[in-house]
Order: structure tokens, then sequence, then C-alpha cells
């Protein structure tokens, strides 16, 4: 009976699986794990775990919704009612929690603190003074043109951007055996939603295309993780062929907006381009994956010079798909403040019961693989950690050793000749 | 009076109300907020290229029918003088009356009767702005969907092929979406959403690496551009009917200028960030260029292929200059061919013919390579004029120092890049060989 609840059930999700659905191979619902979801003994557990994140299931509800649907006649509409009932109450329960986080406080647990604290007592400028200076960014008289909160990154900073993607792209895939994948930025809701996100509702993270000018039901991606899990979507691997390590370079963009004062500048943008490595594994492996692109990260910027902290995220600052996270916050001198550079986080089998991402066991059963994602490198804000930490007193930035191939040999970024002073013609005529 | 007044009326009426971000006038700006007001060249091309716009029309087979435009700016001009008639005979008054108003007592009646007079003529300009702006928004908006001006260069009829590598590949092949997903370069799922993989997303790194090499060492500044744009600067552009549009929340609804989705590696882009903003005659050439994406609606019924994406990415070159263009174009066409010569693949350039050429252009040099599929050319960049077509509508100016006039910058830019489109051709020009070719993969990933 669960089984049945579980394979046939229609959820909310149908709406929108017409020909996306068809296309993107996702299965016509998720796969949801009603046996421990709906076991009673589990429901304190559940309930319990709720709580810890924070998170918005009703567990309980769940439980209510399953008795009454037990005893109902399974040909009668109240029956198929309750079904759906029951389906969407459970896609809300968020993801298991890794058990070491169980009795972790609010704040998150600083693992290790790596590479020295740059030299203090230097009058560190603020990335946008120093980018205003040696016109490298733009930031001004945008909202009319280009929306709020734009930027434009020039000359020598547009290289460095570039130079950063290379360096990590190359990385990872010649030392750690990564498939590049060069994915969409528009994806449809179905797959956003999927993969843990909400796409509706006030405080959402997601961009719509406007449903009344564009055909279908299509959203702007916020990260490339989306993109590899939709591309993963309903393949069957081999056991032998895990794990999937799929990389890709792509721009994210992000709803969200701030008026806090610490996220001025490009600290907090609408759009940015983001390096990302996305593992598909086998469920026993996918603790051991989390540490090796944990390593990767902490390895990468460590290369860079950089002073960060790696941390250990609390419960509730795990959204609903993730069973454990992994910050890294890097320090900016200029603004005396750690900012988050980089997350990664293993999602076990939320995603991929969502998106019917399987392998075939030694034995021969079909399993459901554990998905995991990290940010190898996003750019905005390793643009603000980098300039603040290597700005010299004499008004220039010192590229980090290891990205001089990367730049054409250039060591420093100095005042761009090529950027004209611009002056705002102010009246209409 | 009367009579004008009816006129208008008559006039806005026959004509189709359209809403604009880039022209707004009158009652309009007092709701939402005018980003600025084009610089309109109608007189000049009126007064002196009447001839000059007409043949222009019929050479690009534009569907205007440029006399009604004619007669609609009569009209305006007859509105407009009346207006302004109107306002010079009220400033008048105001200053006779304010003269007289010293000796009041003494020139009472007198004040008495212009005070009448001038509550007629401010009576009348009421009536008549009631109507004026939506004649004025309406001619204008018609001026604003006229072409750009026709370079001499650019062929009357037929295409001109100005350059050739290579001989033209004669076998036939598959088409090279069935040759990617064969080879495992290529999950394509619609022309919104496909992943390139294994060779395939490599040699999109390497091929973008090499030309933006290239185009460093010829002495061009990388931009890092924003994807987002509003409607004034896609407008300002005439390039409204493929951008995507984001969604707004409710609150919002009456916005004209909405947000839109084109990509960094666009022209949208770099006008975004001069519109509205001057510079110094003596920073002048500026030469730019972005590497990123691009995304367009594509018409649904066009064919499943790398032809046809809604997302490419893409090298777009942005110039600004003075006077000489030509020169400027040249250097940069004989630059690119010298790029795409050392991929080792057939290619032309092209100047397409006026009826094949966007109505911003001024002249389009096409970069072709050869699909064996489709048996035909197909366009892998390419590299267009503007003249001062584009500065003008969004106001990016620059003062030049003899005449001390503000003066507008002539654009030249161009998609010299489309990583689907070149990939598309490769795969079917020669399906067996290695993708990363010794050229490219030196700039895999430097």
């Amino acid at each position: 009976m669960l089984e049945k609840i579980g394979k046939t059930a229609v959820g909310a999700l149908r709406n929108f699986h017409t020909t996306h659905a068809y296309l993107w191979n996702i299965p016509k619902q998720a796969e949801l794990d009603i046996f421990f979801l709906c076991n009673p003994s589990n429901l304190s557990n559940i309930e319990q775990n709720i709580a810890n994140r924070k998170g918005i299931g009703d567990i309980r509800r769940a439980h209510e919704l399953k008795t009454r649907l037990d005893k109902t006649d399974t040909s009668s509409i109240e029956y198929s009612k309750l079904k759906e009932e029951l389906y969407q109450e459970l896609l809300r329960i968020p993801n298991e929690t890794h058990p070491n986080l169980a009795k972790m406080e609010e704040e998150p647990k600083i693992l290790k603190l790596v590479n020295e604290k740059p030299y203090e007592g230097f009058k560190y400028l603020e990335f946008h003074e120093i980018a205003k200076r040696l016109k490298l960014v733009r930031t001004e008289q945008l909202g009319n043109v280009s929306g709020n909160r734009s930027y434009y990154l020039l000359g020598e900073m547009a290289e460095l951007e570039h130079a950063l993607v290379n360096y990590f792209l190359e990385n990872l895939i010649v030392n750690h055996g990564f498939e590049l994948i060069s994915v969409p930025d528009i994806l449809p809701r179905d797959v956003i939603e999927r993969c843990g996100m909400k796409t509706r509702g006030e405080r959402n993270q997601v961009y719509s295309l406007d449903p009344t000018r564009h055909d279908s039901d299509l959203c702007l991606s916020g990260t490339s993780e989306m993109s590899l899990a939709g591309f993963l979507s309903g393949k069957v691997f081999k056991e032998e062929e895990l794990p999937k390590k799929l990389a890709a370079v792509s721009r994210c963009f992000r709803a969200e907006t701030s008026s806090v004062a610490e996220e001025r500048g490009i600290f907090r943008v609408h759009e940015f381009t983001k390096v990302e490595m996305f593992v598909a594994t086998n469920p026993m492996m996918s603790d051991k994956h989390l540490e090796e692109i944990c390593t990767i990260q902490e390895k990468g910027f460590e290369s860079l010079g950089l002073h960060f902290q790696v941390l250990d995220m609390p419960p509730h600052e795990l959204g609903a798909p993730a069973y454990r996270k992994y910050d890294i916050e890097a320090w900016m001198p200029g603004r005396k403040m750690f900012g988050e550079i980089s997350s990664c986080s293993n999602c076990t089998d939320y995603q991929s019961r969502r998106l019917g991402i399987k392998y075939v066991t030694k034995f021969g059963h079909e399993r459901f693989v554990h998905t995991l994602n990290g940010t190898a490198c996003a750019i905005p804000r390793l643009l603000i950690a980098l300039t603040e930490t290597f700005q010299h007193e004499k008004g220039y930035i010192n590229i980090p050793l290891v990205l001089h191939k990367y730049m054409r040999g250039k060591t420093t970024i100095s005042k761009q000749k090529h950027i004209p002073e611009l002056k705002l013609v102010k009246h209409k005529k | 009076m009367n009579m004008l007044k009816h006129s208008c009326l008559y006039f806005t009426h026959t004509l189709k109300r359209c809403y604009s971000a880039l022209y707004i006038t009158g009652k309009k700006a007092q709701e939402t907020f005018a980003v600025l007001t084009p610089y309109i060249d109608f007189e000049e091309r009126y007064n002196n290229k009447k001839n000059e716009l007409i043949a222009n029309i019929a050479a690009r087979n534009y569907p205007l029918d440029i006399h009604k435009v004619f007669d609609s700016w009569e009209f305006f001009q007859t509105v407009d003088d009346r207006r302004k008639k109107l306002e010079a005979t009220r400033t008048e008054l105001a200053q006779k009356i304010s003269t007289l108003m010293k000796e009041y007592s003494k020139n009472e009646d007198e004040i008495k009767k212009l005070r009448l007079h001038a509550k007629l003529i401010k009576d009348d300009l009421k009536a008549m702005k009631e109507h004026y702006y939506e004649v004025e928004e309406q001619v204008m908006l018609k001026i604003l969907d006229l072409p750009n001006v026709l370079h001499p260069k650019t062929p009357l009829k037929e295409e001109t092929v100005i350059c050739q590598y290579l001989e033209k590949p004669e076998s036939s092949s598959e088409s090279h979406k069935d040759i990617a997903e064969k080879l495992g370069f290529l999950q394509y799922i619609d022309k919104t959403s496909s992943f390139l993989k294994g060779e395939a997303s490599l040699f999109e790194q390497a091929i973008l690496n090499y030309f933006r090499n290239c185009m460093i060492d010829s002495g061009f500044t990388v931009f890092c551009n924003p994807s987002f744009c509003r409607s004034v600067v896609a407008e300002g552009c005439a390039d409204m009917e493929n951008v995507f549009t984001i969604a707004e929340s409710e609150h919002s609804k009456e916005n004209l200028n909405h947000l839109h989705l084109s990509g960094g590696a666009t022209l949208l882009s770099f006008m975004a960030y001069f519109t509205k903003h001057t510079l110094l005659s003596t920073q002048l050439p500026l030469k730019y260029f972005a590497v990123g994406k691009r995304y367009r609606n594509v018409d649904p019924e066009k064919t499943d292929d790398l032809f046809n994406l809604s997302q490419e990415s893409s090298l777009n070159i942005f110039l600004a200059t003075a006077d000489n263009e030509l020169v400027d174009l040249d250097c940069v066409l004989k630059d690119v061919k010298g790029f795409y010569q050392k991929l080792g693949y057939h290619f032309r350039m092209v100047l397409l013919p006026a009826n094949r050429i966007e109505k911003s252009e001024s002249l389009h040099v096409s970069i072709q390579m050869y699909s064996n599929h489709l048996n035909g050319y197909v366009e892998v960049g390419n590299i267009s004029s503007y003249d001062s077509y584009l500065s003008k509508r969004l106001i990016f100016t620059y003062n030049d120092q003899s005449s001390k006039d503000r003066a507008f910058p002539k654009i030249i830019a161009g998609t010299v890049l489309n990583v689907p489109k070149v990939l598309g051709c490769v795969l079917e020009n020669s399906p067996d060989k290695n993708l990363l070719s010794d050229v490219l993969n030196k700039y895999l990933f430097h």
C-alpha cells in the first residue's frame, strides 16, 4: 500500500509536467521514501529534525493523512484527494541531518583556519575604493539601464575573472577527473523546484520569465547545480560508473535583495559567474566525497594565499535538501570581516529521489544515488577577497603567483588607461 | 483653434496606441520615470535627405509607408508652430502686464484687457496640450521606427563576398546534431536547454580563450557585462523582439522600463554602459570586447540544432569612434580574418545587401562557415556598422573640442564568434577530425 502511494500519487508537480518533463526525462513524480517517512516509530525523530532545521514540513499532519487514507476506500474520489494531499505534505519534509550536527548550537563550528591573517598594521582600503580608483568596476548609474545592483568588470579585473575560471577549471578537470559540461542558464521551473528551491511566493530567489510573453514555464538558474542535477535526471548508472564528477562554469541569477551595510558593492549581486562541482555517488561514499570536495576547495583558496575559515554549518543553515554543509569564509581585510566565498553540501538522496537519478548495484538492485555540490569559485566575492588582501600601499594590486600564467604573465593590476571618464548627461533634451 | 483640436483628436485616434520606454512625454512622464529623450535628427533627414530616405526604405524592403511619416511630421510641425506661437504670445503678455503693473492705477483698464487676453491664450494652450503630447509621441515613435542610413558600401541587391579562406568543402554530411549526439558531445533538450559535453565543452572553452587572447593582442580591452538590460536600452538598440522579459511583481506592472535578459556578450550590454553618458573626444576610439552569453528568444518553428539556440556562448566587440569609421572597420576585419584563418576551416566574409540587414545597421559584414548538411552558409559571426544611430537614440555623446558642441560617436559592433554555430559547422566540415586542434589545445585553460 505504502509503495503504491509513492508510485502512483499525483502531485502538484504534475501541473508542470507536460513537455518539459518528457524532454528532461524527469519522472512524473518524486519517489519519496514513504516507508521511512510514514513509519510511526520515526515520527518524533523526524519532527525533532524539522524543528532543529527550522524547516517548514508538518510530519504530524502527514501521518494523520496517512491514517485517514488507510481507512478510505481506494476506489473513492476522497482517496485520490487524500493521496495527493499526503504526497504534497511529504514533499515539504526536509532531508535528514548528519548525526554529528545533532548537538550543535546556533553558530557554525569553525573546523579550521587556513593561511596567516594579513598583516594588521596596514590601512586596508575596501574593494570598491580600490576598484573605483583603478577604474576596475562600474556600479553607478546603472539601475535604469541594466537593473538594480548591476556591475561591469573592466579591463584587468575582467581578465582576473577569466584567469580564476581557467585556473579552477583546469584543476578540476586535469587533477581531479571532473568532466566539463556546458550548461543552460534558463531552466524549466520543475527542474529547479525538484532541486529543493522554491520559485514562487515572497522572498524567493528565482527569476521567472514573463509568462505573458513566453510560452513555457521557465526560470533563470540560480546555480549550475540545478542544471547539472537536471542533466542527470532520469539516468540510471552502473555502480562501477560512479562517482560521476561534473564541473560547469555558468552565469548564476539570484533575485535576492539586500540593504545590509556589510553587503554593499558587489558583495551580494543579482548575477555572477561561478565554477561549480557536482558529484553523483554511491550512498556509501557520499560522506567521503563531501570531504574530498571540501579539500579541493581548501587547497584552491589556500594556493591563492587567502586567509579563510572552514565552517561546519548548523542544522538551521542547511535549507531543505542538504544533509551536511561546509562553508568557507575568506577574510576581507578592507571590510574587516569574513565573507562567504563558497560552500559544499551533501544532499544524499533528496534530489535524486525527485529527479530519478539512480544506479544499479552489483546485485542488480536499483538504488538512488547521493548528490553533492560545491562551489569551486564564485567570482565577485573572490575578487573582493583577493583585491583587499593583495592591495599594495602604492595603489596597485598584486596578482597571486599561481594566477600569473592565466593572466598572460601579468603580475599586478593597476589603473586602467583605456576606460574613459564618463559624465552623466543631466539635461533631458 | 477648435479645428486644430479636432484634427489632433482624429490623428491620435487613427494611430495605434503603443507604449515605449524610450520616448516618454507629457502625461505619462508624470506617472513613470523617463530615463532620457532620444536625439531626433529627422528634421535634417526630412529637409535635406528625403530622397536618400525614400531610396533607403525601398532598398531595405522596409515595411513602412514613408509618405505617411512625412505627413505626420508636417502635421506635428503645424501643431508645434501653433504651440510655440501661443507660448511666445503668453510670455509677451506676461512681460507687458508686469511692466504696466508698476503704475497700476494709471494702467488698470489696459491690465484688465491684457489679463483677459492672457487667460484666453492659457485656455487655448491647455486645450491643445491635452492632445499635443499624444501627437508628439506618436510622431516620434514613427520616426524612431525608421531605419538607419545605409552605408555606401552596403550592396543594394546581391550580397558581396569580400574574402574567402580555403575552398568550400564538397562532401555531404549528416546534421551536426546527429554527429554530436553520436560522439557524446551533446545532450539536446530543446532550444532553450542543451548541454555540451566531452570534447565539445572543452572546445567551447578553448575557442573562447583563443579569441579572447587574440582580441587582447589586437589592443582591445575586456569587459564583463551584466546579462540584464532595461527596455529603454533594448528599444534604443531597436532589439526588443527577441529579448527575454523577466516577470515582475504586481506593483511594478505600470512600469514601462522592464527588465530583460539579453546576455553580457551583446551590443545591448555595451550600449547600457554608455547610455546617457558623455566623454571627451580625446578618449576615442574605444575598443572593447566581452566574452560570455547571449540569450535570445528563438522562433520555435526553426530547426532543432546548434544553429538555433536561445543561449549561445559568444564573443562580442564594441567600438566607438569619432569620425572615420571605415578605417577602424577595415582594421577589425583584417584582424578577425587572421583569427579565423588560424583555425584552419573554410570561411568567408560577405557584405549583406540592404534587404537583409537590421534596421539599426548601416552595414553588415557576415562571417560565414559552411554547413555540409544544409548545403549553405551559416553566419557564425558578424561585424556591423551602426553609424551614430544608436548613440543618438540612447544619448551617448562626446564633446568635440573644436566646435564645443556635443557629437555622437559612431559605433561598430558585432558578435565576432558564436560558439555553437562554429561548432556545428566544424563538426559537419570534418566529422572525423579532432575538435581540439593543436591551435586550440594550447588555449584550453589559458
